[in-house]
């Protein structure tokens, strides 16, 4: 598709004849898409400098916002092997970390808790059943804390928390030689002739960007609350109403306003917020110190990862696209940015190759 | 009617409010004093990590078993049932606005052993018991076997507070005579000098220091050590079992409301209440070792206390004779390293006892029917 036409664009109309020069790589976008991606650009691809720029960096991107929960969204556009596949790796990445003695600095914990249903759902297995831990089906005691929920599961997964997990990421960006710049991208253009190959993930930057009209905000705010006392999570199934401990704070959410780019908090969804979740655990009712926060979701009905190579008159600049995770951005990042690697790789050995002399 | 409460601890000040709540409407000459010489935060109660979990049913190494000898099979099932109540009690107080208040909260954890052990009897007592899967395992490559469940958190410190104030302030604008029970700073030195000060009935609630009221071979301190820490990344308990070296002779990494408690250490005999450097080498070594993001974690404080421990709780009623009188004692003391699992079921057994003495004494009143 795509990916195969880009290919056959390279080989034609790309020549260079220094293969073996170090191939430079610009990273549009610093949350946890573009610092991920840089990391494992980095480990996996020999003979590249890598340079991120974002106008935005931790804490104040839309990964800060996220709770970071590993609880994934399902993608109606993309195979669900390939989802389970994102999901895994993503989990099996963070477990390592949360056993090491890093886990605090990383900003990884491990959190157990119940996700409860006001219907049986007709799936009552979901997808990624196996990929968290200890999987179950709630008991009926269990199921007795919510009154107004008639299923539920139990499980223990992983949180990952943006304001320490980005950081952590931009040091080993960093110390694997690369490059942050704090510089707003309005035309990938910018980067040409600086860079041989652009990796996007600037999620709805995109819509600029990339001109992807497909990308969207889905608004979330939440509340970022002291009550050290919650140990577990409590997700409804809707994903609208959730309680998710952190490291130094618990999330209280929330909302899904498509197409909202409003980042104000409102105060009134703050109130109403803070009352479902006292519904689901009324000891919330003593939580102090409440801090509103409003994140977009960089919304698409399926992932963009793939590569294209963008034309204009004789310039070529080689595009590799990682961006539209919505709301499971935190829990498909290593996933994805490992294939998002592997494109650049591809464009990487196109680079290398030398070209035939053929005509244009 | 004077009842008098030596002890406030866990089991004292549980005691004082089951019985003044139970009998204040019927009797209402009720006056409940509690004499003690340590009040929270010096008590042995709060030292405890407040993990609501009984010991495992089987003895762990020939002390214990030796101990377990004297434990006939009727007390294990008390034990099993006040174990329950209380659970049931505490799990009916989660969803109320107040129970962080109470230093209460659910939390979740492990279990972990070397080898396969049988299921323990309260697995269906806590919510959610299963085993640990494989990959749950691979987190701790010390031991091959576990348990996960979810159960409840019973912060001493925060516990005794909120008896304490309930008590002091017990709202109630029925009874334009209503008072509270009473505190008073007094190390009791013999059953008689509280006698002379007017008890009709004593309970006991002395803990470990028992013996010094009346001679009890059985009772001994089970000295423990913990490090409390701050680590709020740490969700959930870690528990460690070493069938050779005994219960809580093993790492244990338990959260609390707000710090973490560390520990390991239970020694019989020992009276030592300064916490110790090697100790404190014991439990670092073994907790770090167990969670190695613990090297971040801020040291808060350390303590000692002695678990009162007894092959089993006493809990029996005995008549004392001062001079011409008889003195009705119930003994509530010797309750190990589960007090706080075991607390509200005993104190539901003491109000009961105490309800004979009334009734034998002709003392009550026909109850009111919304009793």
């Amino acid at each position: 598709s795509a990916g195969a036409r880009a290919f056959c664009g390279f080989q034609g109309c790309f020549f260079r004849d220094r293969p073996m020069d170090t191939v430079r790589i610009a990273v549009v976008g610093a949350g946890v898409m573009g610092l991920s991606t840089a990391v494992c650009i980095s480990k996996m691809v020999p003979g590249c400098s890598i340079t991120v720029i974002s106008d935005k960096f931790t804490p104040e991107t839309t990964s800060d916002v996220a709770a970071g929960m590993l609880i994934p969204p399902t993608y109606p556009d993309t195979p669900i092997q390939k989802q389970k596949q994102w999901f895994k790796e993503t989990f099996d990445h963070l477990f390592a970390i949360v056993n090491s003695a890093e886990a605090e600095d990383a900003g990884v914990i491990l959190v157990s808790g119940w996700q409860i249903f006001q219907s049986i759902p007709t799936e009552e297995v979901p997808y990624w059943a196996d990929v968290v831990l200890g999987f179950r089906k709630m008991t009926k005691d269990e199921l007795k804390k919510f009154p107004q929920h008639v299923f539920g599961h139990a499980f223990t997964t992983l949180k990952c928390e943006g304001p320490a997990y980005l950081p952590w990421l931009q040091k080993r960006v960093k110390g694997n030689g690369g490059l942050i710049l704090t510089r707003r991208i309005e035309d990938l253009w910018e980067l040409h002739p600086s860079f041989d190959i652009v990796v996007n993930c600037s999620g709805l930057g995109s819509r600029q960007l990339a001109g992807d009209s497909k990308i969207f905000p889905v608004r979330g705010q939440v509340l970022k609350v002291q009550a050290p006392w919650v140990k577990h999570f409590i997700r409804d199934s809707s994903g609208l109403t959730y309680i998710y401990p952190g490291i130094s704070n618990v999330t209280l959410g929330g909302t899904r306003q498509k197409g909202d780019w409003n980042l104000s908090p409102d105060a009134e969804i703050s109130k109403e917020i803070l009352s479902r979740c006292c519904a689901l655990e009324p000891s919330l009712r003593g939580a102090y110190d409440l801090r509103e926060k409003v994140g977009l979701r960089p919304t698409r009905p399926g992932v963009r990862l793939e590569k294209e190579l963008l034309a204009q008159d004789s310039r070529r600049l080689p595009v590799v696209l990682h961006y539209g995770h919505g709301s499971g951005g935190i829990a498909m990042h290593w996933g994805t940015a490992l294939e998002a690697t592997r494109l650049v790789n591809e464009c990487v050995q196109v680079l290398r190759t030398p070209a035939p002399k053929s005509k244009l | 009617m004077r009842v008098v409460v030596i002890g406030a601890g866990v089991i004292g000040l549980s005691t004082a409010l089951c019985i003044h709540e139970r009998y204040r409407s019927v009797l209402k000459s009720l006056d409940v004093m509690v004499y003690a010489d340590r009040f929270t935060p010096l008590t042995t109660t709060d030292v405890a990590a407040g993990l609501w979990q009984p010991y495992l049913s089987e003895p762990s190494n020939p002390q214990e078993a030796i101990l377990q000898f004297f434990c006939h099979t009727s007390t294990r099932i008390s034990h099993r049932h006040w174990n329950q109540q209380t659970f049931n009690y505490l799990l009916s107080l989660i969803g109320s606005p107040n129970a962080a208040n109470m230093g209460l909260a659910p939390v979740s954890g492990y279990n972990l052993f070397r080898e396969a052990v049988p299921d323990p009897y309260w697995k269906d007592i806590v919510l959610g018991f299963r085993k640990l899967t494989l990959r749950e395992l691979d987190m701790f490559p010390d031991y091959s076997y576990g348990w996960f469940n979810t159960s409840l958190i019973l912060e001493g410190r925060k516990y005794l507070q909120w008896l304490t104030e309930r008590q002091f302030l017990y709202p109630c604008a029925t009874w334009l005579t209503e008072r509270g029970v009473k505190f008073f700073l007094w190390k009791v030195e013999s059953f008689e000098e509280v006698v002379r000060e007017g008890a009709d009935v004593i309970i006991n609630c002395t803990g470990v220091w028992a013996g010094a009221l009346q001679p009890d071979p059985l009772l001994q301190p089970g000295r423990g050590q913990i490090i409390k820490v701050d680590a709020p990344w740490l969700k959930h308990f870690v528990i460690t079992h070493d069938p050779e070296r005994g219960i809580y002779k093993s790492p244990y990494i338990i959260p609390g409301l707000q710090a973490i408690t560390l520990g390991g250490i239970f020694q019989l005999g020992n009276w030592s209440e300064t916490s110790n450097i090697p100790d404190h080498n014991t439990i670092w070594e073994g907790c770090c070792r167990l969670e190695p993001t613990l090297k971040d974690a801020k040291i808060i404080g350390e303590w000692s206390g002695f678990r009162p421990v007894r092959p089993q709780v006493r809990l029996e009623r005995e008549q004392l004779r001062f001079g011409s009188s008889n003195t009705e004692v119930i003994h509530n003391y010797g309750h190990g390293g589960f007090g706080l699992t075991i607390h509200w079921g005993c104190a539901q057994e003491v109000a009961k006892l105490f309800g004979k003495i009334l009734e034998e004494r002709n003392l009550l009143r026909i109850p009111p029917s919304h009793l």
